[in-house]
Order: structure tokens, then C-alpha cells, then sequence
């Protein structure tokens, strides 16, 4: 998601049904985070193959850790 | 018998059963003590009447020749989100206040049967959300080594009431540390068992797959027993045996990095402690934790700010600003972030299971990088520091939760301060006896719990920050 794209999702998500009263401060550290949480992504997945996420789904850690 | 605050569960339940103090006069005393430490604001409610009649009802049926189980007689509290039907669970909000529950939790109703009686309901962070003890509703909950200082959260009021000696034991929960990070912060252990060991029914809900629930407890066999209370399965059956079948991993990156002094030191004096236990100490390299926690944050946030949806659009003004903040966060991710993270949680957990947790038993880490924070330096009410306070706080637990392992802490040492130094043994799923094992036999061969307690805090000033 480049930079551009991301302010516009953020405008979306604000005009769209889920309609909080955010101030402006936390509209910018949500910005932040965002912005933070992407580059978190990319970093973390950059090594990976992409056929390892076709092939792996979300419920395979609960296989994991239970008894 | 001069001090029962001393006692930890199993010595209490031993003196109980065997008639040398009756439950009343053991539920009466943690009572006193709760009041005489009253300012640490560990307790939203102290339930005096109801506690003394089961203790009564104990006591009638011992007379009988009636044990109700292996907690018969011992008080304990519990973090003010565990339900009990028509009982207040106030979540540490304004928006739970009054909400009374209309169902029991089961984990409740097994302490109950197990002969545990309950004397009141703990303080905690707002809806479980904060590592520090701060609660903008409640006030703070203070830590009885050193009132300046943090009792750590979320499950502040479990770690303060334990640490205290009031009670030997207090369930709590565990998302991010809120089990361990009290526990290790007010001097008492603590267990965060595997993810999804124990129900989360009747509960206060946070993050459906990183939530745990735990004891905060006066010593390691204490948690042995309470987990076989809860599982009846059984956690003591292991204990007293030496380390010799044990290898015990220190992580050579991560946990190891940017510590404060005292912490390093009493690590060190861990390793070389355990490795006096007959356990082989090594060195261990382990993957890349530095993201994990950062990774934590896009599924608990998301999965929280679904439970909270409908009273952040109505009820907005009624939570604390870092609260409302950090679920505005939640709301704002993606849903194919937060698929993401799930899907690198496991690949990172197997990377775990095949490396290091093969050569290793446990590794062993400190619960957090620094001693006990001081609260007036994290008091960060949802300003911009909020995120660093609280990543520094939990760096070295919030991993842990994300990869669902379950962790043990007790103390490891003691700061220049006189604060708490926790250590952490991390295991592998579903194998918390190991750790309780290794935790008691470390405590055996330590005093760090048997240190004495600096006087209660004065009375006055105790909702402030």
C-alpha cells in the first residue's frame, strides 16, 4: 500500500458507516500506526515465499498449541 | 500461629486441614490485612459477610470429617472480570460498573469446589488494557514493595494482593504479560499457561486468541496447585525432583539485549542457581523475536476493537483516552493485516518448536529489561509516549503471548531499590509442569520469597495517580 493510498483508506474508513467522533490528534496517531503496522508487514514477509501464506491458514496455530 | 500472611496456599491449606488455625481465623486475617493495606487500592470490593460464612460452612464441615478439596479453607480474590451470577464484574470501567453477570465462570466454581473462599474482587487495568496498575477510573494500584512504584497490569490488584501477602492466591489474565508482569513486579509468581489451556468462558473477553487465564500466587507449588485444581490433572506430582533430566536454554539475542544492570546480574545468578539444581545451562540462539510483539498488537487490537464497537460509537466519552486510543487503532486495521499476522503467528511458533524448544526444555529469560518502573515516569495517559511505555514494559512477554507458549515467573532477585527482579521460564505448549518444577525447585533453593515486607502505605491520597 504506498503512502498516498494509505491517507486515502484512512479518509474512507472516517466518512464511512462507522462514524466515530475522533479528534484530529488521534485521527494522526491512527495515521502513525498504520503507516507503522505496513512497514511491520513488509519487513516481516519480505523473506517469505508467497505460496507459504496460500498454504497456511490463519486456525493452524490453534492445531499447534492444543493439547 | 504468629503471621499467616507467610504462609503460601498449600502451607495455609496443611494448617487449616490439620486444625492448627480454622478457615475463619485464616479468612478474617487476610481480611485485616486487605484494610491494613488499603492503600494500595489492590481491592474494588471487599466481600466480608459472604467470605465469613463459607468459612464458617468450612470450618462446620471439617468438624463433620469433611474436607472439600485441597484449597479447603484458604482465601483468595480474584481480578475484578471473572464472573459470579448477579455479582458486579466492574472490568475496571466506567462502562462495566454495574454490570452484574448472569452466569458463573467455571475456573470460579472449581476454586469454590476445591474448598478456596473468595474475599473479594481486584483491582485491574480499564477493560485489561494497560501494563502499569494506572486506571483513570479506579486509581492506581500500588506496589506494597515500594508505593512510587508500578504494580504492573493488566491483573495489578492479582499482584498486589499476593505480593502483599493478603491472599496466596489470585486468578488474573494474561494477553500481553498481565499475569507475569504483576506477579514479577509486586514479588510473587505467576503462571501464563499455554494459549487456550484454560476456558475463557464468563469472562471479561480481550483478544479471543491471546487471551490466557492464570494464577498469581506466594510460590510455585501454589501454582502447581491451583492448575491441578483447574485441569485436575497433576501439577504436583513432579515437585522436589531435581533438575538433572533438565536443559535449560538462555536465549543469546532479544531477551538478553539492552538490560539494566541489576536485571543482568540476577540473571546471571539464575543461570549459575539453576544449573546448581543439577539442569545443564546453555546458550541457546533463537530466531528473530523483534517484531513479535508489534505482530501481537495486529490480532489483539482488531479482535478487541470488535468487542468494543458498539460502545465506541455511544459510549465513547466513558473510556480513558489511552484506552479509546489504542481500540481506535484496533478498529482502523485491516482485516487482511490482521489474517497476516495469524497466519506468521504460526510459522513463527513452529520455528520455535523445530529450533530451540528441541534442544531445550525451557529457556530462561528476565520478565522485563529494567526493574520496576516508578509511575509518575509512565504515566502517559494516551499521549504520545503511550506506545513506547507500554512496548518497553512488555518487550520480553508480549512475544511470548504471541507465540502461545506458556511462561512461569518468580523472583529472581531484588534491585538496589529493594524491588522485585522476575525471572521468565517459557516452555513448550501445554507443558507448564516442567516449569512449575523447575520454578519450585529454584525457590526452594532461594530465599527471594521469604523476604520480609516494608510496612503498609498510608490510608490517605489512595485514588490518586
Amino acid at each position: 500500500m504506498g503512502e498516498k493510498s494509505k491517507a486515502t483508506w484512512v479518509g474512507e474508513w472516517g466518512a464511512s458507516g462507522q462514524c466515530l467522533d475522533v479528534d484530529a490528534a488521534a485521527w494522526r496517531g491512527i495515521a502513525q500506526h498504520l503507516r507503522d503496522d505496513a512497514d511491520l508487514l513488509a519487513r516481516v514477509t519480505r523473506s517469505i515465499d508467497p505460496d507459504v501464506f496460500f498454504e497456511t491458514p490463519p486456525g493452524r496455530f490453534d492445531r499447534l498449541v492444543r493439547k | 500461629m504468629s503471621d499467616l500472611g507467610e504462609l503460601d496456599a498449600v502451607g495455609l491449606a496443611d494448617a487449616i486441614v490439620s486444625g492448627a488455625i480454622s478457615a475463619e481465623a485464616a479468612v478474617s486475617a487476610a481480611i485485616a490485612r486487605a484494610k491494613l493495606f488499603a492503600g494500595l487500592n489492590a481491592f474494588v470490593a471487599i466481600e466480608e459477610d459472604r467470605a465469613l460464612e463459607v468459612a464458617a460452612a468450612c470450618d462446620r464441615a471439617r468438624a463433620a470429617g469433611r474436607l472439600l478439596g485441597p484449597l479447603h479453607g484458604v482465601p483468595v480474590a480474584h481480578k475484578d472480570m471473572f464472573y459470579r451470577r448477579v455479582r458486579v464484574s466492574g472490568c475496571g470501567s466506567r462502562i462495566r460498573q454495574s454490570h452484574a453477570a448472569e452466569r458463573d465462570n467455571p475456573l470460579l466454581l472449581q476454586l469454590d469446589a476445591a474448598g478456596a473462599i473468595d474475599i473479594g474482587r481486584l483491582h485491574m487495568a480499564e477493560f485489561a488494557m494497560g501494563p502499569t496498575g494506572h486506571n483513570a477510573h479506579l486509581g492506581r494500584c500500588r506496589n506494597p514493595w515500594m508505593t512510587d512504584a508500578i504494580s504492573g497490569g493488566s491483573s495489578s490488584g492479582s499482584g498486589a494482593a499476593v505480593g502483599a501477602r493478603i491472599v496466596p492466591v489470585a486468578l488474573g489474565s494474561d494477553t500481553g504479560g498481565s499475569v507475569r508482569l504483576p506477579a514479577a513486579f509486586c514479588g510473587a509468581a505467576g503462571l501464563k499457561p499455554t494459549q487456550y489451556r484454560l476456558p475463557g468462558e464468563a469472562m471479561m473477553p480481550l483478544s479471543e486468541s491471546l487471551d490466557t487465564v492464570g494464577p498469581v500466587a506466594r510460590s510455585s507449588r501454589d501454582v502447581a496447585r491451583v492448575m491441578a485444581v483447574l485441569t485436575g490433572e497433576p501439577f504436583e506430582a513432579g515437585l522436589g525432583e531435581r533438575l538433572a533430566d533438565l536443559t535449560i536454554g538462555v536465549p543469546t539475542s532479544y531477551y538478553v539485549e539492552q538490560l539494566e544492570a541489576p536485571v543482568s546480574a540476577a540473571l546471571e545468578q539464575a543461570r549459575r542457581q539453576f544449573a546448581e539444581l543439577g539442569a545443564q545451562v546453555v546458550d541457546v540462539a533463537i530466531p528473530d523475536h523483534q517484531d513479535h510483539a508489534a505482530l501481537a498488537g495486529l490480532i489483539w487490537a482488531p479482535e478487541a476493537a470488535a468487542l468494543h464497537l458498539p460502545w465506541l460509537r455511544d459510549r465513547s466519552g466513558d473510556y480513558s483516552e489511552q484506552v479509546r486510543n489504542r481500540l481506535l487503532h484496533g478498529l482502523s486495521i485491516p482485516a487482511t493485516s490482521y489474517i497476516r499476522a495469524r497466519q506468521l503467528r504460526s510459522l513463527h511458533l513452529r520455528e520455535m518448536l523445530d529450533g530451540p524448544l528441541v534442544r531445550c526444555d525451557m529457556l530462561l529469560t528476565p520478565i522485563c529489561r529494567t526493574g520496576v518502573p516508578l509511575a509518575d515516569d509512565v504515566n502517559s495517559q494516551g499521549g504520545p509516549d503511550l506506545d513506547r511505555v507500554i512496548s518497553d514494559i512488555s518487550a520480553l512477554t508480549r512475544t511470548v503471548s504471541y507465540l502461545g507458549l506458556p511462561a512461569l515467573t518468580t523472583p529472581m532477585g531484588f534491585d538496589p531499590r529493594g524491588l522485585p527482579i522476575g525471572l521468565q521460564l517459557i516452555g513448550r505448549p501445554n507443558d507448564e509442569a516442567t516449569l512449575i518444577r523447575a520454578g519450585h525447585a529454584f525457590e526452594r533453593a532461594t530465599d527471594w520469597l521469604a523476604r520480609p515486607l516494608s510496612p503498609p502505605p498510608p490510608l490517605n491520597d489512595r485514588r490518586s495517580a
